[in-house]
Protein backbone atom coordinates (compact mmCIF):
# COMPACT_ATOMS: atom_id res chain seq x y z
CA UNK A 1 0.00 0.00 0.00
CA UNK A 2 2.81 2.48 1.15
CA UNK A 3 4.41 1.63 -2.50
CA UNK A 4 1.20 2.80 -4.21
CA UNK A 5 0.55 5.88 -2.24
CA UNK A 6 4.71 6.75 -2.68
CA UNK A 7 4.16 6.24 -6.69
CA UNK A 8 0.74 7.76 -6.92
CA UNK A 9 1.95 10.67 -4.80
CA UNK A 10 5.69 10.91 -6.95
CA UNK A 11 3.78 10.55 -10.05
CA UNK A 12 1.36 13.98 -9.28
CA UNK A 13 4.24 15.87 -7.95
CA UNK A 14 6.66 15.26 -10.66
CA UNK A 15 3.30 15.76 -13.33
CA UNK A 16 1.94 18.94 -13.10
CA UNK A 17 2.11 22.14 -14.99
CA UNK A 18 3.62 23.91 -11.55
CA UNK A 19 6.80 22.21 -11.83
CA UNK A 20 7.48 22.08 -15.60
CA UNK A 21 6.58 25.88 -14.70
CA UNK A 22 9.04 25.73 -12.33
CA UNK A 23 11.69 24.23 -14.11
CA UNK A 24 11.49 26.22 -17.05
CA UNK A 25 11.98 29.51 -14.88
CA UNK A 26 14.92 28.03 -12.86
CA UNK A 27 16.40 27.25 -16.66
CA UNK A 28 15.54 30.66 -18.22
CA UNK A 29 17.60 32.17 -14.85
CA UNK A 30 20.61 29.56 -15.46
CA UNK A 31 20.32 30.76 -19.74
CA UNK A 32 20.66 34.06 -18.07
CA UNK A 33 23.76 33.45 -16.12
CA UNK A 34 25.08 31.69 -19.44
CA UNK A 35 24.67 34.23 -21.59
CA UNK A 36 26.33 36.41 -18.75
CA UNK A 37 29.21 33.85 -18.54
CA UNK A 38 29.87 33.46 -22.13
CA UNK A 39 30.37 36.98 -22.90
CA UNK A 40 32.82 36.81 -20.24
CA UNK A 41 34.94 33.86 -21.18
CA UNK A 42 34.71 35.96 -24.54
CA UNK A 43 36.42 38.69 -23.24
CA UNK A 44 38.73 36.95 -21.17
CA UNK A 45 39.81 34.96 -24.29
CA UNK A 46 40.80 38.14 -26.51
CA UNK A 47 42.56 40.04 -23.26
CA UNK A 48 44.68 36.43 -22.68
CA UNK A 49 44.96 35.94 -26.28
CA UNK A 50 47.25 39.70 -25.90
CA UNK A 51 49.17 38.66 -23.48
CA UNK A 52 51.79 36.24 -25.00
CA UNK A 53 53.98 35.67 -21.53
CA UNK A 54 51.23 33.83 -19.49
CA UNK A 55 48.08 32.82 -21.81
CA UNK A 56 46.23 32.15 -17.85
CA UNK A 57 43.97 29.14 -18.77
CA UNK A 58 43.65 27.89 -15.91
CA UNK A 59 41.73 31.44 -14.91
CA UNK A 60 38.64 30.84 -16.86
CA UNK A 61 37.43 27.97 -16.76
CA UNK A 62 34.41 25.62 -16.22
CA UNK A 63 33.91 25.36 -12.86
CA UNK A 64 34.07 28.98 -12.37
CA UNK A 65 32.09 30.00 -15.38
CA UNK A 66 28.73 27.90 -14.71
CA UNK A 67 25.68 29.39 -12.55
CA UNK A 68 27.01 28.08 -9.49
CA UNK A 69 30.52 28.53 -9.72
CA UNK A 70 30.41 32.40 -9.92
CA UNK A 71 28.57 34.97 -7.45
CA UNK A 72 28.92 37.57 -9.56
CA UNK A 73 26.21 37.74 -12.14
CA UNK A 74 22.79 38.77 -12.91
CA UNK A 75 21.58 34.96 -13.76
CA UNK A 76 23.58 33.46 -10.47
CA UNK A 77 22.29 36.16 -8.07
CA UNK A 78 18.80 35.59 -9.01
CA UNK A 79 18.59 32.13 -8.89
CA UNK A 80 20.29 31.96 -5.35
CA UNK A 81 17.78 34.39 -3.95
CA UNK A 82 15.05 33.01 -5.66
CA UNK A 83 15.57 29.42 -5.21
CA UNK A 84 12.86 28.76 -1.91
CA UNK A 85 10.34 29.95 -3.82
CA UNK A 86 11.50 27.63 -7.35
CA UNK A 87 11.60 24.88 -4.82
CA UNK A 88 8.22 25.14 -3.41
CA UNK A 89 6.02 25.73 -6.73
CA UNK A 90 6.12 22.61 -7.51
CA UNK A 91 4.46 21.11 -5.08
CA UNK A 92 4.85 22.60 -1.76
CA UNK A 93 1.14 23.73 -1.89
CA UNK A 94 -0.38 20.08 -2.60
CA UNK A 95 -1.22 19.22 0.86
CA UNK A 96 -2.73 22.06 1.78
CA UNK A 97 -5.01 22.34 -1.84
CA UNK A 98 -5.78 18.56 -0.90
CA UNK A 99 -7.17 19.47 2.59
CA UNK A 100 -8.95 22.35 1.88
CA UNK A 101 -10.78 20.00 -1.01
CA UNK A 102 -11.47 17.38 1.38
CA UNK A 103 -8.73 14.99 -0.66
CA UNK A 104 -6.61 14.45 2.52
CA UNK A 105 -10.24 12.85 3.92
CA UNK A 106 -10.81 10.28 1.17
CA UNK A 107 -6.93 9.64 1.25
CA UNK A 108 -6.77 9.01 4.86
CA UNK A 109 -10.09 5.93 4.55
CA UNK A 110 -7.82 4.89 1.87
CA UNK A 111 -4.12 4.24 2.88
CA UNK A 112 -3.99 5.09 6.46
CA UNK A 113 -2.22 8.20 7.81
CA UNK A 114 1.82 7.22 7.89
CA UNK A 115 1.43 6.24 4.23
CA UNK A 116 -0.18 9.15 3.25
CA UNK A 117 2.02 11.55 5.33
CA UNK A 118 4.70 9.61 4.33
CA UNK A 119 4.58 9.59 0.85
CA UNK A 120 3.19 13.22 0.22
CA UNK A 121 6.45 14.03 2.58
CA UNK A 122 8.83 12.33 -0.36
CA UNK A 123 6.88 13.30 -3.08
CA UNK A 124 7.26 16.64 -1.74
CA UNK A 125 10.97 16.53 -1.12
CA UNK A 126 11.56 14.80 -4.31
CA UNK A 127 9.55 17.66 -6.35
CA UNK A 128 11.52 20.37 -4.36
CA UNK A 129 14.85 18.76 -4.28
CA UNK A 130 14.60 17.85 -8.28
CA UNK A 131 13.51 21.80 -9.24
CA UNK A 132 16.43 22.98 -7.62
CA UNK A 133 19.27 20.92 -8.73
CA UNK A 134 17.86 20.32 -12.62
CA UNK A 135 18.42 24.24 -13.83
CA UNK A 136 22.13 23.95 -12.10
CA UNK A 137 22.95 20.36 -13.73
CA UNK A 138 21.42 22.11 -17.02
CA UNK A 139 23.75 25.31 -17.27
CA UNK A 140 26.34 23.03 -16.04
CA UNK A 141 26.16 20.65 -19.22
CA UNK A 142 25.36 24.08 -21.39
CA UNK A 143 28.28 25.65 -20.23
CA UNK A 144 30.53 22.18 -20.54
CA UNK A 145 29.88 22.77 -24.34
CA UNK A 146 31.22 25.87 -24.33
CA UNK A 147 33.91 25.91 -21.22
CA UNK A 148 36.82 23.95 -20.94
CA UNK A 149 37.13 22.16 -18.25
CA UNK A 150 40.65 22.97 -17.36
CA UNK A 151 41.76 21.95 -13.67
CA UNK A 152 41.75 24.38 -11.34
CA UNK A 153 44.60 26.54 -9.82
CA UNK A 154 44.93 28.03 -6.39
CA UNK A 155 47.15 30.60 -8.26
CA UNK A 156 43.86 32.08 -9.36
CA UNK A 157 41.79 31.62 -6.15
CA UNK A 158 40.34 35.04 -6.41
CA UNK A 159 38.42 34.38 -9.60
CA UNK A 160 37.88 30.42 -8.77
CA UNK A 161 36.09 31.99 -5.14
CA UNK A 162 37.28 29.12 -3.46
CA UNK A 163 39.85 30.02 -1.06
CA UNK A 164 42.08 27.43 1.37
CA UNK A 165 39.59 27.58 3.90
CA UNK A 166 36.69 27.00 1.80
CA UNK A 167 34.56 23.95 1.86
CA UNK A 168 36.03 21.10 0.00
CA UNK A 169 38.70 23.43 -1.18
CA UNK A 170 41.53 20.64 -1.58
CA UNK A 171 38.82 18.41 -3.64
CA UNK A 172 38.16 21.84 -5.75
CA UNK A 173 41.42 22.16 -6.99
CA UNK A 174 42.02 18.50 -7.54
CA UNK A 175 38.85 17.02 -8.44
CA UNK A 176 37.04 19.43 -9.54
CA UNK A 177 33.57 17.58 -11.11
CA UNK A 178 33.53 15.59 -7.62
CA UNK A 179 33.26 18.78 -5.94
CA UNK A 180 30.34 19.89 -7.97
CA UNK A 181 28.44 16.49 -7.75
CA UNK A 182 28.74 17.05 -4.27
CA UNK A 183 27.71 20.54 -4.19
CA UNK A 184 24.97 19.16 -5.98
CA UNK A 185 23.53 16.98 -3.28
CA UNK A 186 23.59 19.46 -1.09
CA UNK A 187 21.65 21.54 -3.14
CA UNK A 188 19.42 18.53 -4.02
CA UNK A 189 18.97 18.12 -0.27
CA UNK A 190 18.26 21.60 0.84
CA UNK A 191 16.00 22.13 -1.74
CA UNK A 192 14.04 19.17 -0.83
CA UNK A 193 14.03 19.90 2.97
CA UNK A 194 12.77 23.77 2.49
CA UNK A 195 10.02 22.36 -0.11
CA UNK A 196 8.99 20.37 2.96
CA UNK A 197 8.77 23.35 4.99
CA UNK A 198 6.14 24.84 2.55
CA UNK A 199 4.15 21.25 3.50
CA UNK A 200 4.59 21.88 7.25
CA UNK A 201 3.58 25.36 6.91
CA UNK A 202 0.23 24.00 5.37
CA UNK A 203 -0.52 22.20 8.57
CA UNK A 204 -0.85 25.71 10.19
CA UNK A 205 -2.08 28.13 7.35
CA UNK A 206 -5.29 27.40 4.55
CA UNK A 207 -3.70 29.54 1.89
CA UNK A 208 -2.18 28.21 -0.97
CA UNK A 209 -0.32 30.43 -1.63
CA UNK A 210 0.80 32.00 1.38
CA UNK A 211 2.50 28.30 2.04
CA UNK A 212 4.40 28.76 -1.19
CA UNK A 213 6.26 31.97 -0.15
CA UNK A 214 6.36 31.27 3.40
CA UNK A 215 9.79 29.24 3.31
CA UNK A 216 11.49 32.36 1.17
CA UNK A 217 10.59 34.81 4.46
CA UNK A 218 11.72 32.20 7.02
CA UNK A 219 14.99 32.08 4.74
CA UNK A 220 15.14 35.61 4.55
CA UNK A 221 14.74 36.09 8.41
CA UNK A 222 17.52 32.77 9.15
CA UNK A 223 19.60 35.16 6.94
CA UNK A 224 18.90 38.65 8.68
CA UNK A 225 20.48 36.72 12.00
CA UNK A 226 23.82 36.59 10.27
CA UNK A 227 23.55 40.62 11.32
CA UNK A 228 23.46 39.71 15.03
CA UNK A 229 26.09 36.79 14.70
CA UNK A 230 28.51 38.50 12.38
CA UNK A 231 29.60 41.13 14.43
CA UNK A 232 33.17 41.38 14.36
CA UNK A 233 35.16 42.03 11.48
CA UNK A 234 38.47 40.24 13.08
CA UNK A 235 36.79 36.81 13.22
CA UNK A 236 36.71 34.26 10.14
CA UNK A 237 32.99 32.93 10.85
CA UNK A 238 31.39 30.19 9.26
CA UNK A 239 28.39 30.93 6.90
CA UNK A 240 25.30 30.11 8.26
CA UNK A 241 22.94 31.14 6.04
CA UNK A 242 21.77 28.75 3.70
CA UNK A 243 21.03 31.56 0.91
CA UNK A 244 24.51 32.20 1.12
CA UNK A 245 26.75 28.52 1.47
CA UNK A 246 24.75 26.57 -0.84
CA UNK A 247 25.93 28.50 -3.61
CA UNK A 248 29.49 26.41 -4.67
CA UNK A 249 31.65 29.25 -4.53
CA UNK A 250 32.23 31.14 -1.45
CA UNK A 251 30.11 34.22 -1.20
CA UNK A 252 31.29 36.09 2.26
CA UNK A 253 32.13 33.28 4.62
CA UNK A 254 33.05 29.34 4.60
CA UNK A 255 30.69 27.09 4.66
CA UNK A 256 31.59 24.00 6.93
CA UNK A 257 30.43 20.82 6.87
CA UNK A 258 29.28 20.81 10.73
CA UNK A 259 26.61 23.65 10.07
CA UNK A 260 25.58 22.25 6.61
CA UNK A 261 25.08 18.88 8.77
CA UNK A 262 23.24 20.67 11.74
CA UNK A 263 20.98 22.57 9.32
CA UNK A 264 19.92 19.57 7.44
CA UNK A 265 18.91 17.31 10.78
CA UNK A 266 17.48 20.26 12.49
CA UNK A 267 15.53 21.18 9.28
CA UNK A 268 14.35 17.43 8.85
CA UNK A 269 13.82 16.82 12.73
CA UNK A 270 11.32 19.83 12.68
CA UNK A 271 9.35 18.97 9.58
CA UNK A 272 9.01 15.43 10.21
CA UNK A 273 8.38 15.73 13.68
CA UNK A 274 5.29 18.64 12.56
CA UNK A 275 3.73 16.41 9.92
CA UNK A 276 4.55 12.83 11.30
CA UNK A 277 3.67 13.51 14.93
CA UNK A 278 1.92 16.64 15.32
CA UNK A 279 -0.37 17.33 12.16
CA UNK A 280 -0.81 13.25 12.28
CA UNK A 281 -2.68 13.78 15.28
CA UNK A 282 -4.24 16.15 14.02
CA UNK A 283 -8.22 15.88 13.45
CA UNK A 284 -9.08 16.11 9.79
CA UNK A 285 -12.47 15.73 9.77
CA UNK B 1 -24.18 49.70 -3.78
CA UNK B 2 -22.51 52.91 -3.46
CA UNK B 3 -18.63 52.96 -3.03
CA UNK B 4 -17.51 54.49 -0.35
CA UNK B 5 -19.91 51.37 1.41
CA UNK B 6 -17.30 49.34 -0.59
CA UNK B 7 -14.20 51.14 0.26
CA UNK B 8 -14.66 51.15 4.03
CA UNK B 9 -15.60 47.46 4.04
CA UNK B 10 -12.19 46.76 2.41
CA UNK B 11 -10.47 48.83 4.81
CA UNK B 12 -12.29 47.55 8.22
CA UNK B 13 -11.61 43.71 6.54
CA UNK B 14 -8.34 44.26 4.73
CA UNK B 15 -6.76 46.78 7.56
CA UNK B 16 -8.38 47.18 10.33
CA UNK B 17 -9.41 43.52 11.20
CA UNK B 18 -5.74 41.97 8.94
CA UNK B 19 -3.52 41.43 12.24
CA UNK B 20 -1.14 39.80 9.57
CA UNK B 21 -0.60 43.52 8.72
CA UNK B 22 -0.87 45.59 12.10
CA UNK B 23 1.76 43.14 13.30
CA UNK B 24 4.22 42.05 10.58
CA UNK B 25 5.85 46.03 10.45
CA UNK B 26 5.79 46.10 14.38
CA UNK B 27 7.49 43.25 14.53
CA UNK B 28 10.23 44.27 11.43
CA UNK B 29 10.81 47.15 12.78
CA UNK B 30 11.57 46.18 16.14
CA UNK B 31 13.88 43.60 14.89
CA UNK B 32 15.72 46.18 12.42
CA UNK B 33 15.85 48.71 15.42
CA UNK B 34 17.68 46.12 18.07
CA UNK B 35 20.00 45.87 14.81
CA UNK B 36 20.75 49.50 14.04
CA UNK B 37 21.15 50.03 17.94
CA UNK B 38 23.05 47.51 18.51
CA UNK B 39 25.62 48.78 15.11
CA UNK B 40 25.19 51.96 16.66
CA UNK B 41 26.51 50.96 19.86
CA UNK B 42 28.93 49.03 18.70
CA UNK B 43 30.53 51.55 16.56
CA UNK B 44 30.25 54.02 19.25
CA UNK B 45 32.29 52.04 21.43
CA UNK B 46 35.43 51.89 18.47
CA UNK B 47 34.90 55.34 17.91
CA UNK B 48 33.82 55.03 14.26
CA UNK B 49 31.25 57.28 14.99
CA UNK B 50 31.10 60.68 16.95
CA UNK B 51 27.73 61.18 17.79
CA UNK B 52 24.82 59.27 19.02
CA UNK B 53 22.21 57.58 16.03
CA UNK B 54 18.54 59.63 15.15
CA UNK B 55 15.80 58.91 13.82
CA UNK B 56 16.84 60.44 10.45
CA UNK B 57 19.60 57.57 10.76
CA UNK B 58 17.42 54.77 11.34
CA UNK B 59 15.06 55.78 8.42
CA UNK B 60 18.12 55.86 5.96
CA UNK B 61 18.43 52.33 7.62
CA UNK B 62 15.73 50.81 6.66
CA UNK B 63 15.66 52.13 3.47
CA UNK B 64 19.05 52.59 2.21
CA UNK B 65 19.70 49.37 -0.09
CA UNK B 66 22.95 49.64 -1.57
CA UNK B 67 24.88 51.47 -3.59
CA UNK B 68 25.65 50.57 -7.08
CA UNK B 69 26.90 47.02 -7.65
CA UNK B 70 29.82 46.41 -10.60
CA UNK B 71 30.21 42.65 -11.28
CA UNK B 72 33.86 41.48 -10.98
CA UNK B 73 35.34 38.48 -9.73
CA UNK B 74 36.35 39.48 -6.48
CA UNK B 75 33.20 41.30 -5.80
CA UNK B 76 29.98 39.18 -4.98
CA UNK B 77 26.76 40.72 -5.22
CA UNK B 78 25.10 40.80 -1.66
CA UNK B 79 21.49 41.74 -1.50
CA UNK B 80 20.69 44.27 0.58
CA UNK B 81 19.11 42.30 3.23
CA UNK B 82 17.24 44.99 5.23
CA UNK B 83 15.94 46.87 2.74
CA UNK B 84 14.42 43.58 0.88
CA UNK B 85 13.19 41.92 4.22
CA UNK B 86 10.74 45.55 3.80
CA UNK B 87 9.70 45.95 0.32
CA UNK B 88 8.71 42.31 -0.05
CA UNK B 89 6.77 41.59 3.29
CA UNK B 90 4.40 44.25 1.69
CA UNK B 91 3.91 42.91 -0.98
CA UNK B 92 3.34 38.87 0.52
CA UNK B 93 0.87 40.83 3.30
CA UNK B 94 -1.30 42.17 0.41
CA UNK B 95 -1.21 39.82 -2.08
CA UNK B 96 -4.27 37.76 -0.80
CA UNK B 97 -7.46 39.36 0.24
CA UNK B 98 -8.22 40.57 -2.87
CA UNK B 99 -7.83 36.76 -4.25
CA UNK B 100 -9.99 35.69 -1.10
CA UNK B 101 -12.42 38.28 -1.79
CA UNK B 102 -13.82 36.48 -4.81
CA UNK B 103 -14.95 33.83 -2.96
CA UNK B 104 -17.28 33.24 -0.84
CA UNK B 105 -18.89 36.24 1.35
CA UNK B 106 -16.91 38.65 -1.52
CA UNK B 107 -18.51 37.32 -4.40
CA UNK B 108 -21.94 38.04 -3.31
CA UNK B 109 -21.04 41.40 -2.52
CA UNK B 110 -19.68 42.20 -6.00
CA UNK B 111 -22.82 40.54 -7.24
CA UNK B 112 -24.61 42.55 -5.40
CA UNK B 113 -22.94 45.91 -6.36
CA UNK B 114 -23.82 45.43 -10.08
CA UNK B 115 -20.30 47.39 -11.02
CA UNK B 116 -17.13 45.88 -11.28
CA UNK B 117 -15.03 49.28 -11.33
CA UNK B 118 -16.41 49.94 -8.07
CA UNK B 119 -15.00 46.87 -6.88
CA UNK B 120 -11.75 47.14 -8.40
CA UNK B 121 -11.18 50.91 -7.72
CA UNK B 122 -12.13 49.80 -3.89
CA UNK B 123 -9.61 47.66 -3.92
CA UNK B 124 -6.95 49.72 -5.61
CA UNK B 125 -7.52 52.32 -2.96
CA UNK B 126 -7.06 49.47 -0.35
CA UNK B 127 -4.21 48.33 -1.46
CA UNK B 128 -2.67 51.94 -1.49
CA UNK B 129 -4.30 52.53 1.97
CA UNK B 130 -2.83 49.37 3.27
CA UNK B 131 1.07 50.03 1.57
CA UNK B 132 1.20 52.99 3.42
CA UNK B 133 -0.15 52.40 6.78
CA UNK B 134 2.52 49.12 6.70
CA UNK B 135 4.68 52.06 6.01
CA UNK B 136 3.64 54.34 8.55
CA UNK B 137 3.94 51.46 11.45
CA UNK B 138 7.13 50.59 10.18
CA UNK B 139 8.24 54.84 11.03
CA UNK B 140 6.02 54.68 14.34
CA UNK B 141 7.87 51.81 15.67
CA UNK B 142 11.18 53.27 14.85
CA UNK B 143 9.90 56.49 16.15
CA UNK B 144 8.96 55.14 19.32
CA UNK B 145 11.67 52.96 19.74
CA UNK B 146 14.13 56.15 19.25
CA UNK B 147 12.36 57.42 22.17
CA UNK B 148 12.73 54.53 24.20
CA UNK B 149 16.22 54.24 23.61
CA UNK B 150 17.05 58.02 24.16
CA UNK B 151 18.03 58.10 20.53
CA UNK B 152 17.52 61.41 18.39
CA UNK B 153 14.44 62.76 17.46
CA UNK B 154 15.41 64.73 14.19
CA UNK B 155 15.96 64.08 10.38
CA UNK B 156 20.01 64.68 10.80
CA UNK B 157 22.10 61.95 9.07
CA UNK B 158 24.99 60.94 10.15
CA UNK B 159 27.11 60.27 7.32
CA UNK B 160 30.18 58.33 9.77
CA UNK B 161 27.24 55.42 10.44
CA UNK B 162 25.82 55.16 6.89
CA UNK B 163 29.10 55.01 5.35
CA UNK B 164 30.51 52.23 8.26
CA UNK B 165 26.79 50.31 8.36
CA UNK B 166 26.55 50.15 4.60
CA UNK B 167 30.05 49.69 4.34
CA UNK B 168 30.31 52.92 2.00
CA UNK B 169 33.83 53.79 0.48
CA UNK B 170 34.10 57.31 1.28
CA UNK B 171 34.53 58.60 -2.43
CA UNK B 172 31.45 57.15 -3.53
CA UNK B 173 28.46 59.16 -1.62
CA UNK B 174 27.82 63.06 -0.71
CA UNK B 175 28.42 64.50 2.62
CA UNK B 176 24.18 64.44 3.80
CA UNK B 177 23.36 65.58 6.83
CA UNK B 178 19.67 66.14 6.74
CA UNK B 179 16.92 63.41 5.53
CA UNK B 180 14.71 65.58 3.38
CA UNK B 181 10.62 64.47 3.58
CA UNK B 182 11.10 64.29 -0.30
CA UNK B 183 13.33 61.78 -0.55
CA UNK B 184 11.92 59.64 2.35
CA UNK B 185 8.17 59.14 1.14
CA UNK B 186 9.66 58.34 -2.62
CA UNK B 187 10.58 54.61 -1.46
CA UNK B 188 7.02 54.38 0.26
CA UNK B 189 5.51 55.93 -3.40
CA UNK B 190 7.53 53.24 -5.11
CA UNK B 191 6.26 50.12 -2.85
CA UNK B 192 2.36 51.76 -3.44
CA UNK B 193 3.33 51.27 -6.98
CA UNK B 194 4.96 48.25 -6.81
CA UNK B 195 2.21 46.33 -4.84
CA UNK B 196 -0.30 47.85 -7.27
CA UNK B 197 1.36 46.16 -10.38
CA UNK B 198 1.56 42.91 -8.18
CA UNK B 199 -2.59 42.83 -7.82
CA UNK B 200 -2.70 43.84 -11.40
CA UNK B 201 -0.28 41.11 -12.55
CA UNK B 202 -2.06 38.79 -10.09
CA UNK B 203 -5.55 39.11 -12.96
CA UNK B 204 -3.59 37.69 -15.35
CA UNK B 205 -1.14 35.10 -13.91
CA UNK B 206 -1.60 32.96 -10.60
CA UNK B 207 -0.73 35.29 -7.27
CA UNK B 208 2.46 33.40 -6.51
CA UNK B 209 4.01 34.17 -9.91
CA UNK B 210 2.85 38.36 -9.83
CA UNK B 211 4.78 37.78 -6.19
CA UNK B 212 7.60 35.55 -8.36
CA UNK B 213 7.69 39.06 -10.56
CA UNK B 214 8.07 41.75 -8.19
CA UNK B 215 10.36 40.06 -6.60
CA UNK B 216 12.32 39.78 -9.73
CA UNK B 217 11.60 43.81 -10.34
CA UNK B 218 13.62 44.37 -6.66
CA UNK B 219 16.50 41.63 -7.36
CA UNK B 220 17.41 43.44 -10.49
CA UNK B 221 16.99 47.07 -9.37
CA UNK B 222 19.47 46.05 -6.54
CA UNK B 223 21.94 44.63 -9.20
CA UNK B 224 21.25 47.34 -11.86
CA UNK B 225 21.59 50.95 -10.96
CA UNK B 226 19.17 52.45 -13.73
CA UNK B 227 16.79 54.66 -13.78
CA UNK B 228 14.19 51.96 -15.28
CA UNK B 229 14.52 50.02 -12.48
CA UNK B 230 11.75 51.27 -10.41
CA UNK B 231 13.44 49.52 -7.14
CA UNK B 232 16.79 52.00 -7.50
CA UNK B 233 14.54 55.07 -6.57
CA UNK B 234 13.08 53.04 -3.47
CA UNK B 235 16.75 52.75 -2.31
CA UNK B 236 18.24 56.26 -0.56
CA UNK B 237 21.58 55.58 -1.22
CA UNK B 238 21.35 55.37 -5.01
CA UNK B 239 19.45 58.73 -5.14
CA UNK B 240 21.56 61.73 -7.11
CA UNK B 241 21.29 63.79 -3.58
CA UNK B 242 23.13 60.95 -1.86
CA UNK B 243 25.19 58.76 -4.46
CA UNK B 244 28.15 61.07 -6.06
CA UNK B 245 28.50 59.36 -9.46
CA UNK B 246 25.20 57.72 -11.59
CA UNK B 247 22.58 58.55 -8.76
CA UNK B 248 18.84 58.51 -10.29
CA UNK B 249 16.62 61.70 -9.83
CA UNK B 250 13.89 61.88 -6.87
CA UNK B 251 11.64 63.87 -9.37
CA UNK B 252 11.92 61.06 -11.51
CA UNK B 253 11.27 58.54 -9.35
CA UNK B 254 7.97 59.94 -8.16
CA UNK B 255 7.01 60.38 -11.70
CA UNK B 256 7.28 56.88 -12.66
CA UNK B 257 6.05 55.76 -9.55
CA UNK B 258 2.41 57.41 -10.07
CA UNK B 259 2.72 56.69 -14.06
CA UNK B 260 3.29 52.95 -12.77
CA UNK B 261 0.11 53.31 -10.47
CA UNK B 262 -1.91 54.77 -12.82
CA UNK B 263 -0.92 52.27 -15.58
CA UNK B 264 -1.49 49.36 -13.07
CA UNK B 265 -4.73 50.64 -11.97
CA UNK B 266 -6.18 50.86 -15.48
CA UNK B 267 -4.79 47.72 -16.73
CA UNK B 268 -6.75 46.39 -13.98
CA UNK B 269 -9.85 47.88 -14.35
CA UNK B 270 -9.55 46.88 -18.07
CA UNK B 271 -8.65 43.61 -17.10
CA UNK B 272 -11.39 42.81 -14.61
CA UNK B 273 -14.08 43.72 -16.63
CA UNK B 274 -13.62 41.08 -18.25
CA UNK B 275 -12.38 38.58 -15.78
CA UNK B 276 -14.26 35.76 -15.44
CA UNK B 277 -14.04 35.17 -11.44
CA UNK B 278 -15.74 31.75 -11.37
CA UNK B 279 -13.77 29.69 -13.80
CA UNK B 280 -10.99 32.05 -12.30
CA UNK B 281 -10.80 31.34 -9.06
Amino acid sequence: MLLNTVRLEVSKALKNRSFYTSLLLGCMIAFLAFITDLGIYRNNLYILQADAMNPMYASSSLFNLWIGGEPFSLGSTIYFFVFPLLVTIPYGWSYCEEKNSGYTRLMLVQCGKRNYFLSKYIAVFLSGALAMVIPLLCSFLVSALFFPAVLPSPIYCTTNGIFYDSLMSALYYTAPLLYVCIYLCIDFIFGGLIACISYVCSCFVKYRVVTVILPLFLLLGFHYVRQFVYVSPMIRYKEISPLFFLRPVQVVYSASWTVIMIEIIVLFLVTAFLIFLWERRHEVY
Amino acid sequence: MKFIKFLKFDIRQGIFYNLCLIISPILIATVIFIDFIFKANRYKAFDIINQFVSFGDYLFYLYGGMTEYIPDYGEVFMFPVVWSVVFLIAPFILLNYPIKDMVGNGQHILIRSTKRTYWWLSKCFWNMAGTLFYHFMIQMTGLALCLIFQAEVTNIIHVDFVKAAFRVRPEEIRDVSVLLTSAVLLPVCVSVSVNMLQMTLSLFIKPIYSFFSVLLVFIISAYLLSPVGIGNYAMLLRHDKVLLYNGVSVVYGYAISIILLLLSMLAGSIRFHYYDILENI
